[in-house]
């Protein structure tokens, strides 16, 4: 006797991955209701049906025994590193309770006590939580990965000249690619998959790639050529490139910087702007006419670069001048004891990149005649994740801006700076500004304000310091010593709660003990995939529906869209129902906001920052659902014809980039700053305020032009700590999330470097170190050992060891991520501290030295 | 003129009441409705909402009724819709 043959069900649904930043397009065949399969999703813009090998793996994170599948509180009162918190299963019913009640205690008392943590992999519900505490009142929160994966101090500067999040070298176009220890187009990074295919596509067609990286890490292993060099240096290098261009070859734009940088701007003996005396503009000197005028003068015939003037009395000479003038002295000679490269190699570098860039040629693109400067130079967190932040990304920042190729055919390309929206709805919209001093001001910016206009010093108010530090373009290195000692920094409150949307907070920033004080003495409640490190702390656990699992309109944003091409908007849609009691992190809080009847201030919030258009804007008078509310978002974005059901049955939804959104620098009046003149003044401003409030705090690095110093490590000579420990991000993982994954473990076992640790072959002979062997790291900085097997490889600098992604986990939960040699954690190595901080963006410094034994 | 004021987001550790009504005379501005609404609160208001130069601050958004304010300058009877004014202060929780 058998049952009636059901058909059998074989769908392929359309939606998003989630296991990285990188929000590439996927299909996915589920049979039977259960999913079999990951593809890539042809149709989409973003990936063009290509996954890298975490997003196939993805059908593993949905399915692994590990996963939270019920809510869980702990039994055990004491928190630690090691402490297992005795997990019991309760209802969905007593966690809310115990959450909401926790949470009304604390909006009654001050809602600043309450932290928001997330992380960039979360994309699609950190924003909604970030909305839910705002409009529960608070300032507090942090991404985990402020530590060893943002690119704090890149962001910043991608505000300030770019009008962006992120960067990318034109892939169509570029010529010429100065990579500084970043895997972007190859790896890691923005849009992963769909760049790396655009930069192969461009290796093809003769794109040179030089990569000058510590390490001949899984990018630069795919160079032209591979500069090694040491840590924390990058700045070094690129301010004897600028000596060489300026001094040596005389290369720079003219028409570019005068015409849409401050280049022209006057700077007096006191290293601000010389401005007109009646409506305070910036002035600039007009050669023809041999006299000072506003900068936004219609009449000026030609802005001189050069010169000294006499203006309202004082000498003062262009800003392009007084740069000339400050980089002489970084001749490649300095920089060759600094950075171990070469003077010649630094000089021949120079001159590559300057004559490639092409000066003077254009190209015709849509009818549209536009500059042709085919270089760009990239980096992130390697060149960057320094004590010197500031000052190293503005000297690498100012080698494109140079030779004009900053959001132009062939050269450095925002991430969508420029959106005119889609033809019909004009939305979503946004275009870079120029503020009453002609700077640039980004249209659109993940969190409020943009970087600049800065923001007023003021007295700390978030746990942060970022009200202090206006300049921080994001999450703060600070949060954790702020948080430790609030009262010493003047923040009249401490944090009593962790609002906790799957972040790695402990395993993802630096000194693990040093963040666990921070945890655990506060209520915890988590939105949990995995019982991870960083719910030892958690007081409450939420089973968390997975990527595959939930609904989001929110997983794309600027930085995710490919900076060329076409525009790209997609649903995270279900592909399954959540499995056991998993629930979207989305759906919990409006169910929150209903406990703490907090409705109206939150539908307002969401309306206005979602930005809800009538009819679809939320009626607070009655309760939305999330499904509501995402259709109508995209209501709002794309017509009444593109809701959920729309997006839920076509995937996404594309359209042709136009030349003025792409190459928008031409067609904006905007300047950027090759003289960052604010940052000088804002300097003075948060020395003032730091000995108001009795903070000790370095400000000198508040600079207008590129220095190089040192960071801590470069000053730390002890002859037993005589290596240079730094990190990279592995293709093969994300962060410390995906470790627990069978498959990716699989993938990770089979690349010696992936769980190992890179030493180069006569430094490792030096020590008796052979391929295989057990080695002891430890930090000079933490006093802390970490304990890895040896790489051996001649493609590392000798002074350096190279320690992949974020593994090494402890917690009994994860049974493949904690096995022993599951890679090694690198945060234990870097102290928590302001003096490792760059201290303008906030940035913590991963640049650490270390000591290298074999196992005993 | 009655005026009802709401204020959003960053504001309910120096606001008792997020939510009042003020009595303001005819061509008041909206510079005016927010000194009164200091005046009405608290002055640790005046911190959230202004520069010390007088601007708003960046990250301080107005709408009177259903439309955006752009200028402290304008007077509110002008652009009334409805007799409410929503003041929204927007903190920048985290980044990337």
């Amino acid at each position: 006797m058998f049952d009636v043959v059901r058909p059998q069900e074989d769908v392929w649904i359309p939606t998003t991955c989630g296991l990285c930043y990188s929000v590439c397009a996927l299909k996915v065949h589920r049979v039977n209701g259960t999913v079999v399969k990951i593809e890539g999703n042809p149709d989409s813009a973003t990936n063009r049906g290509r996954l890298c090998p975490r997003g196939v793996s993805g059908i593993m994170a949905l399915y692994n025994p590990d996963r939270v599948d019920v809510p869980l509180k702990r039994t055990n009162p004491q928190k630690g590193l090691y402490a297992d918190p005795g997990w019991v299963e309760i209802t969905w019913e007593e966690a809310l309770d115990t959450i909401a009640a926790r949470l009304k205690k604390i909006r009654q008392e001050d809602p600043r006590k309450l932290l928001l943590t997330g992380t960039v992999t979360t994309q699609d519900e950190v924003p909604f939580a970030k909305i839910f505490a705002m409009a529960f009142g608070t300032p507090n929160g942090w991404n985990s990965g402020a530590g060893n994966h943002c690119g704090t101090a890149e962001h910043l500067y991608g505000g300030l000249l770019h009008a962006s999040w992120a960067k990318q070298p034109d892939p169509d176009h570029c010529r010429y690619l100065l990579n500084f220890g970043t895997a972007s187009g190859f790896g890691s990074y923005y849009c992963v998959t769909g760049m790396s295919q655009r930069v192969a596509e461009a290796r093809v067609r003769g794109m040179r790639h030089v990569a000058i990286d510590p390490f001949l890490s899984p990018s630069a292993e795919k160079a032209d050529e591979w500069i090694p060099i040491r840590p924390g240096t990058d700045g070094a290098f690129a301010l004897a490139m600028l000596c060489v261009m300026l001094h040596e070859l005389n290369i720079y734009d003219g028409e570019y910087l005068k015409h849409h940088t401050n280049a022209p701007y006057l700077i007096g003996e006191d290293g601000l702007y010389v401005r007109d005396v009646s409506d305070g503009a910036p002035l600039v000197w007009d050669s023809a006419a041999g006299m000072a005028k506003c900068f936004n003068a219609a009449d000026i015939q030609d802005f001189a670069l050069e010169g000294e003037f006499t203006v309202n009395d004082a000498p003062a000479r262009p800003a392009f001048a007084v740069l000339k003038e400050h980089v002489k002295p970084f001749t490649p000679e300095w920089a060759e004891s600094i950075t171990t490269v070469a003077a010649a190699t630094i000089r021949r570098i120079a001159t590559e990149f300057s004559q490639e860039a092409r000066i003077g040629s254009t190209i015709a693109l849509d009818g549209k005649v536009l500059p042709y400067r085919p270089v760009a130079v990239a980096y992130f967190k390697g060149a960057q994740g320094h004590k010197n932040a500031l000052l190293n990304c503005m000297a690498l920042e100012l080698l494109p801006e140079i030779v004009g190729a900053s959001n132009v055919p062939g050269g450095l390309l925002g991430m969508n700076s420029c959106s005119l929206g889609y033809p019909g709805t004009d939305s979503p919209k946004w275009t870079p500004k120029a503020d009453r001093d002609g700077l640039l001001v980004a249209g659109y910016w993940p969190s409020q304000p943009p970087p600049y206009p800065p923001k007023e010093v003021r007295k700390p108010d978030s746990i942060d310091l970022r009200a202090m530090i206006p300049s921080c373009p994001g999450s703060s290195g600070a949060l954790p010593v702020v948080m430790a000692d609030p009262e010493k920094f003047k923040v009249p409150y401490a944090i009593e709660m962790n609002f906790h949307v799957g972040a790695n907070h402990l395993m993802t920033f630096a000194d693990p003990d040093a963040i666990a004080q921070n945890f655990k003495n506060i209520f915890q409640a988590s939105f949990a995939l995995f019982l991870d490190e960083a719910t030892y702390f958690s007081d409450i656990v939420l089973p968390a529906s997975s990527y595959l699992e939930r609904l989001s309109h929110t997983a794309d944003w600027m930085a995710s869209n490919t900076p060329v091409g076409e525009w790209c908007y997609h649903v995270r849609q279900p592909v399954v129902d959540p499995i056991a009691q998993r629930r979207s992190a989305c759906e919990v809080i409006l169910e929150l906001v209903e406990r703490l009847e907090m409705r109206d201030e939150f539908y307002a919030l969401v309306n206005l920052i979602l930005k809800l258009k009538e009819p679809h804007t939320l009626d607070p008078s009655r309760f939305h659902s999330w499904e509501e509310i995402v259709d109508r978002r995209y209501k709002s974005l794309f017509g009444d014809n593109h809701g959920l059901d729309w997006f839920k049955e076509h995937g996404l939804l594309k359209w042709p980039k136009k030349v003025e959104e792409v190459y928008w620098k031409s067609f904006s009046r905007a300047r950027v700053p090759i003289y960052f003149e604010w940052f000088k003044k804002l300097g003075w401003s948060v020395r003032d305020m730091a000995q108001q409030m009795e903070i000790d705090l370095d400000t000198s690095a508040f600079q207008a032009l590129p220095e190089w110093r040192p960071c801590r490590s470069h000053q730390e000579n002890s002859p037993n700590y005589d290596l240079y420990a730094i990190y990279y991000k592995f293709p093969m993982q994300t962060f410390s999330g995906t470790y627990d994954n069978p498959w990716l473990d699989e993938v990770s076992s089979l690349d010696r470097f992936a769980y190992g640790v890179a030493i180069n072959t006569d430094t490792a002979r030096r020590k008796g170190i052979k391929e295989g062997d057990w080695i002891e790291i430890t930090s000079i900085s933490t006093a802390k050992m970490i304990r890895g097997r040896a790489a051996l490889t001649e493609g590392i600098h000798p002074e350096v060891i190279a320690i992949a992604g974020c593994g090494g986990h402890w917690s009994k939960y994860l049974s493949i991520a904690s096995q022993e040699g599951k890679g090694l954690c690198f945060e234990w190595l870097v102290p928590v501290g302001l003096d490792n901080l760059d201290i303008p963006s906030l940035t913590q410094d991963l640049c650490v030295k270390v000591k290298v034994a074999k196992a005993g | 003129m009655r005026v009802e004021v709401r204020f959003y987001g960053f504001v309910r550790d120096v606001l008792a009441n997020t939510a009042f009504s003020l009595e303001m005379p005819a061509g008041s501005k909206l510079r005016d409705l927010l000194s009164e609404s200091i005046k009405n609160s608290s002055e640790r208001l005046r911190d959230r909402l202004f520069t010390s130069s007088g601007d708003l601050e960046a990250n301080v958004q107005i709408f009177v009724g259903a439309t955006q304010s752009t200028s402290l300058e304008e007077v509110v009877a002008d652009r009334l819709e409805s007799s409410e004014v929503k003041i929204f202060v927007l903190s920048a929780t985290a980044g990337g």
